[in-house]
């Protein structure tokens, strides 16, 4: 524990005294600003568009942050050299790649946390906002995502560059985010060994198409069903717990 | 050499394209102006790409009619254009769902990933209509040939949102840019006909709309868009018999229709 | 005597079998409790290689090496060990107390402990006046201060430093000699590599010499020198030793 709290205080304070977050931060509230004032042919007072491209925007820069913090951790410390002192110390390389998670966890959570407060009070503003129950899941499920995020990067890092690690990080992103639907349509009409094997993909690659309710939070649709948010919570645990145990096995075996 | 982040880039990109709307408005800038090239500064940052991002626009826009949800099944978006508004519910009625959204998953998974997808069918309504009015105000202005985007927010605007003269201030907008548009002339006669109760100005328009379609390729359904409404405007306008030769024509083009033949004066 | 460090038939191998290079051919070394042991030999004779295998950073191919009497691959024997790295990097946006209170708070030391104890090693390093500034902001010499005041924090049994006065002043490394002669007195061990043969004879009770991945000679420093010509200095020694390797 006190190796993951120092490791997660350092980069903390990376965080706030490096300019990505704010850069994000200003993007945000000038593009949800800019839109909030906008009125169309005399018409104001309209939301949804403005729930919907703030809820992408949020996702979107919460991954970037989660992505790049967590892809740079370990090639940087070796690089850099600073991970000889640290290994030097009681740390295990486990303990330093859980405690690298752990401190990336939290940087992209207080990001997420920070960026979701600006968009609430962008859609509330804007004469819209939905239930405080979908407000409250969207940050569910928005944490769940930030775990995975920073999981699959963390994964990655063991064995790829940086820039190899985010492109690979936001292809998987993308490939969900846009093509969620016409996969699971392939998945299920596809029989035999073909069936199979994009089966056994499918389940390989991670959902982040679990994390989006952009289109209920924007259009006022029912909250989703606790069941779901069940499985989505224990599918995000036992896939990050996977994705870390490997890491581990294979940045233990590895030469510095 | 001084290096830029990405995200220095992004943030200028960002701004120039949320300050070029800002100085086309300040500007005012008109089509054909000498020095200016008619084009606003927006259209002119993105090229040829502004065009497909506008058919995108009328795309979200559609989606939003639909609470969020895209078309699922094949030939939805053939038969429920936006357009056809007044069609909209008999396109609608008793049709099944397809796509995923109502589709069985194999696992806990795949049917939790159902459930975060929103699988229901809904139209807006009332005042919910202004919801999808950005995604059209922005096709327009991004492409202003974009007739389709005028006519929609036209329409829209002006009669399921009650606002018939803003509706037709920006469908005249669409006209500067879109001189020899049939479209955007019929829906501003619509408007003055059904909306404004002016009859005479619809004629007006109707005309012009009339004009311009028969200038171009068309098919009977379009002209019978244009001819039945100008026809209807005669009649309203007090001028019955100038709506004959167009029963006329309409009958020709649709024998079964009993109303055209009745209008007509049963000429055969 | 209890041995600080002992090493028996250490070899590791660099790169692919078709174009490796054997770093360490098998070493043997020991090293008392409460000595100052200089590793000397000359670039790339394998002294880097040989104290990352002791801190558990890489792993040898064949044999085996104790700290303090705990196999190498001992997580909790670090907890008495203060290692100072060749290459002196650390985070570049924090300061240097809190660069300090980070490492500190690995070994879960006490906060209050842990702020007196930064202060004392900055003061003991000269560093107290940029406890403050970020360390990008510090010179080659003040991040070799840093890594020796870093190296401190735990109040190690065992100090490991490689080339510790690279980089410093003669001021600043006889500031060294004297705090390595006062760990001693503690008790504590020492054990540091270094071209700088004069420092090392200096300050060394035994040396080592490495060369080629090989020990060519171990023993206290007056032996080792004394054995040869009364009076010659190590470096003689050193250059006569690495003649009669090759």
């Amino acid at each position: 524990m006190r190796v993951v709290s120092a490791v997660s205080g350092v980069m903390v304070k990376e965080l706030i005294r490096k300019k990505d977050f704010y850069v994000f931060l200003g993007l945000l509230t000038a593009i949800l600003g800019f839109l909030s004032f906008q009125s169309f042919s005399g018409i104001g007072g309209v939301s949804r568009y403005i729930e919907e491209i703030g809820y992408t925007l949020v996702m979107l820069f919460v991954f970037i942050i989660a992505v790049t913090f967590s892809a740079k951790q370990i090639p940087d410390e070796i690089r850099n050299k600073t991970i000889y002192p640290l290994l030097a110390k009681p740390v295990s390389r486990g303990s330093l790649i859980f405690a690298k998670y752990a401190g990336s966890v939290l940087v992209s959570s207080l990001s997420f946390l920070v960026l979701y407060c600006v968009y609430a009070f962008f859609c509330i503003n804007s004469g819209g906002g939905a239930a405080p129950v979908l407000y409250a899941q969207g940050l569910f499920l928005g944490e769940c995502f930030v775990l995975l995020s920073c999981a699959m990067a963390m994964f990655f890092s063991v064995f790829l560059t940086f820039s190899a690690n985010v492109t690979l990080s936001f292809l998987v992103y993308f490939t969900f985010g846009f093509f969620a639907e016409p996969i699971r349509e392939a998945v299920l009409r596809a029989e035999g060994a073909a069936g199979l094997a994009l089966s056994g993909l499918y389940y390989l690659i991670p959902h982040f198409d679990l994390y989006d309710i952009k289109v209920r939070l924007a259009h006022s649709w029912p909250p989703v069903p606790l069941w779901v948010l069940t499985v989505v919570g224990v599918y995000t645990a036992l896939y990050c717990f996977l994705l870390l145990f490997v890491s581990e096995k294979i940045f233990s075996g590895r030469r510095l | 050499m001084k290096r830029y982040s990405f995200l220095v880039i992004s943030a200028a990109a960002a701004a120039v394209l949320c300050i070029a709307p800002l100085a086309d408005e300040l500007t005012a800038v008109e089509p054909g102006k000498a020095g200016t090239g008619g084009m606003p500064y927006i259209v002119r940052l993105l090229g040829e790409s502004r065009s497909i991002i506008s058919s995108m626009m009328i795309a979200q826009a559609d989606r939003y009619f639909h609470g969020g949800v895209g078309h699922m099944f094949p030939g939805h978006e053939e038969e429920c254009p936006i357009c056809s508004a007044s069609q909209e519910e008999a396109h609608h009625a008793g049709r099944p769902l397809s796509g995923s959204g109502g589709v069985p998953g194999k696992s806990l998974l795949f049917r939790a990933a159902e459930e975060i997808n929103v699988g229901e069918h809904r139209h807006l309504q009332g005042d919910e209509i202004k919801e999808m009015i950005p995604w059209l105000y922005y096709a327009f202005k991004l492409d202003p040939s974009n007739e389709q985007a005028y006519v929609l927010a036209g329409y829209y605007i002006s009669s399921r949102l009650d606002r018939p003269e803003e509706g037709l201030k920006l469908l005249r907008e669409g006209v500067k840019y879109n001189p020899g548009s049939w479209k955007i002339n019929a829906e501003i006669g619509r408007i003055y006909l059904e909306e404004m109760k002016d009859p005479d100005r619809a004629v007006i328009y109707l005309s012009r709309a009339g004009k311009f379609l028969f200038e171009i390729p068309h098919d009977k359904f379009q002209e019978r868009t244009v001819l039945s409404m100008l026809a209807h405007a005669y009649e309203e306008a007090g001028r019955p018999s100038r709506a004959v030769p167009f029963y006329r024509r309409l009958y020709a083009l649709f024998p079964d229709t009993e109303l055209y033949r009745r209008k007509a004066g049963n000429v055969r | 005597m209890d041995k600080a460090v002992s090493i028996k038939g250490l070899r590791y191998t660099y790169g692919p079998s078709g174009g490796a290079k054997q770093a360490l051919k098998g070493i043997d070394l020991e090293v008392g409790k409460g000595h100052i042991f200089g590793f000397i030999g000359p670039n790339g004779a394998g002294k880097t290689t040989t104290i990352k295998i002791l801190l558990g950073i890489m792993r040898s191919q064949e044999g085996s090496a104790e700290l303090l009497g705990r196999p190498v691959g001992d997580v909790k024997v670090r907890s008495r060990i203060g290692y100072m790295p060749e290459v002196a990097n650390y985070y570049g946006f924090l300061t240097a107390r809190e660069t300090l209170m980070m490492y500190g708070s690995v070994f879960g030391i006490g906060k209050r402990v842990l702020r007196e104890r930064s202060a004392e090693l900055l003061e003991k390093t000269g560093l107290s006046g940029e406890a403050e500034r970020r360390i990008k902001y510090f010179s080659k010499g003040m991040m070799q201060k840093l890594s020796f005041a870093q190296a401190l924090i735990n109040d190690p049994d065992l100090l490991v430093l490689d080339e510790p006065t690279s980089g410093l002043d003669p001021l600043a490394r006889s500031a060294m000699r004297k705090v390595l002669k006062s760990l001693q007195s503690e008790g504590k061990t020492v054990f540091f590599s270094s071209h700088e043969l004069s420092e090392v004879e200096l300050v060394s009770d035994r040396v080592g010499i490495i060369y080629e991945g090989g020990i060519l000679g171990e023993g206290p420093v007056g032996e080792l020198i004394g054995g040869k010509e009364a009076g010659q200095s190590l470096e003689n020694y050193f250059l006569q030793m690495i003649g009669e390797g090759t």
